[in-house]
């Protein structure tokens, strides 16, 4: 506010840079507000560290159970409708000692499955059009014990091709 | 007198030719296992372009001919930013590609079927970006309006555009008319391309870049008078496109253009370069 009185004395040149400032702030903001809800959109009980999606399924006590994470992400694509290639790592945690599988649960495909382990890694060829699902789940059962997913996005969002790219003359 | 001198001229041209286009399906049968979406898989059988904008910068490479009034130098690098955009409003389009080697197109789509599109356009030298020197660049000659159509159609895995464009400034009244065939594949998120092509143009157009008049002749001592005869040369490009994040894009492009002796045979050539080649690569950031 000290800051706002203090330009709002000054000549023309100063509201222009105060405005410039002011509307850099607004898209800071809202900027933040929507990487914010996008990143809660993405998987509910999500957080966001160093950029990796880490999903973790609470219990009613509020301690984390379940950890699973993957990198790098989001998968692009050159066109919307092209398949997208990503080579991730999947890690994951829990803190019983057991049975567990990691689920593509777009594809209700099990990726792998390790037996009386707390942690795994798991690289992983990622091929898909879509944004696809995963989750940790003991081995008999559909439970998940963690979410993660791995987006699909394209740099040029129409499938129409643009057809003047193809002049040579 | 033009007939004969366009006959002798394709020999070595038709040869260069046969190699190019060779070598461009011969890779593509090397790639053929890799092709995981085929031009009609990945794109929508849709006439329209799409409305999109992206600013980049780009470096090129370039060896080609020279002109006598130059420094000598046939070949060099240079750097600019560009432009790529279109949009389409009903049936009429704007846009702007500078892989293309024209400048700014008005448009209209007047036919569009599952598989083929015509359009009717003005193609001007506004944001035009050059690439290998094709003989018809002067410094004092950059004007550039040309009226026509051009015939798009999806072939299988490829594509093929005719097109005939026709001088609308008056200059010279110059015609030229194409044909093309190209096709692209992925190799996982990296899209490839290749394109080869044969350009006729009018003994008009060619001997208003290229040609001398008898009063320049008489002006400049080293200068014999020149007329220019039609042409007909062919062009390959292969290219590579690669998305690097959701708003960034990296391409690379060598192309390789015969220049006709309708050409090369002008005073106002410095070499006699029968083939002019590029290479661009370009980062851009889209809207």
């Amino acid at each position: 506010m000290i800051f706002l009185k203090k330009v709002a004395n000054t000549d023309k040149t100063s509201k222009q840079v105060l405005a410039l400032k002011f509307s850099t702030l607004l898209c800071t903001t809202f900027l933040f507000i929507a990487t914010s809800v996008n990143a809660a959109a993405v998987s509910q009980g999500s957080e966001i560290l160093n950029n990796v999606i880490v999903s973790k399924v609470m219990p009613s006590n509020a301690q984390p159970l379940a950890q699973l994470k993957v990198t790098p992400k989001p998968c692009v694509a050159l066109r919307k409708g092209q398949k997208c290639y990503l080579e991730v790592n999947f890690s994951w945690q829990h803190p019983q000692v057991s049975d567990y599988c990691l689920v593509n649960t777009t594809t209700s495909k099990i990726i792998k499955c390790w037996q009386q382990q707390g942690h795994g890694q798991f690289n992983l060829d990622f091929q898909s059009k879509l944004t696809n699902d995963f989750s940790l789940r003991h081995k008999a059962s559909n439970k998940d014990l963690a979410s993660t997913q791995i987006p699909v996005a394209w740099v040029y969002k129409s499938s129409k091709r643009a057809k003047s790219t193809w002049r040579l003359f | 007198m033009n007939n004969v001198k366009l006959n002798k001229s394709l020999i070595p041209h038709l040869s260069l030719a046969a190699i190019i286009f060779a070598g461009t399906f011969c890779s593509s049968d090397i790639f053929a296992s890799d092709i995981s979406q085929s031009l009609r898989n990945n794109t929508e059988q849709d006439s329209d372009s799409e409305d999109y904008l992206e600013v980049g910068l780009m470096i090129r490479v370039r060896d080609s001919q020279t002109f006598k009034s130059s420094n000598g130098r046939g070949s060099y690098t240079s750097t600019s930013l560009f432009i790529n955009g279109s949009y389409t409003w009903n049936n009429l389009f704007i846009e702007n590609y500078s892989e293309s080697g024209h400048g700014l197109v008005l448009g209209y789509n007047a036919f569009a079927s599952d598989d083929w599109s015509l359009d009717l356009m003005a193609t001007t030298g506004w944001l035009k970006v050059s690439f290998e020197n094709d003989g018809r660049y002067s410094p004092d000659k950059n004007d550039e309006l040309m009226v026509g159509g051009r015939l798009s159609g999806y072939v299988g895995n490829n594509i093929v555009q005719f097109a005939i464009n026709q001088d609308a400034t008056g200059d010279h009244n110059g015609t030229t008319a194409s044909a093309l065939i190209g096709r692209n594949w992925q190799l996982r998120n990296w899209n490839f391309h290749g394109i080869i092509g044969v350009e006729y143009a009018s003994a008009k157009l060619n001997d208003y870049y290229v040609g001398v008049s008898d009063e320049n002749a008489a002006r400049w001592d080293n200068l014999d008078a020149y007329k220019a005869g039609e042409s007909v040369s062919f062009s390959t490009e292969l290219g590579v496109t690669y998305p690097i994040s959701e708003d960034w894009v990296f391409r690379a492009t060598g192309r390789a253009v015969t220049l006709p002796d309708a050409i090369t045979d002008s005073p106002r050539r410095r070499s006699k370069k029968s083939v002019a080649t590029s290479f661009h690569t370009s980062i851009s950031y889209v809207f």
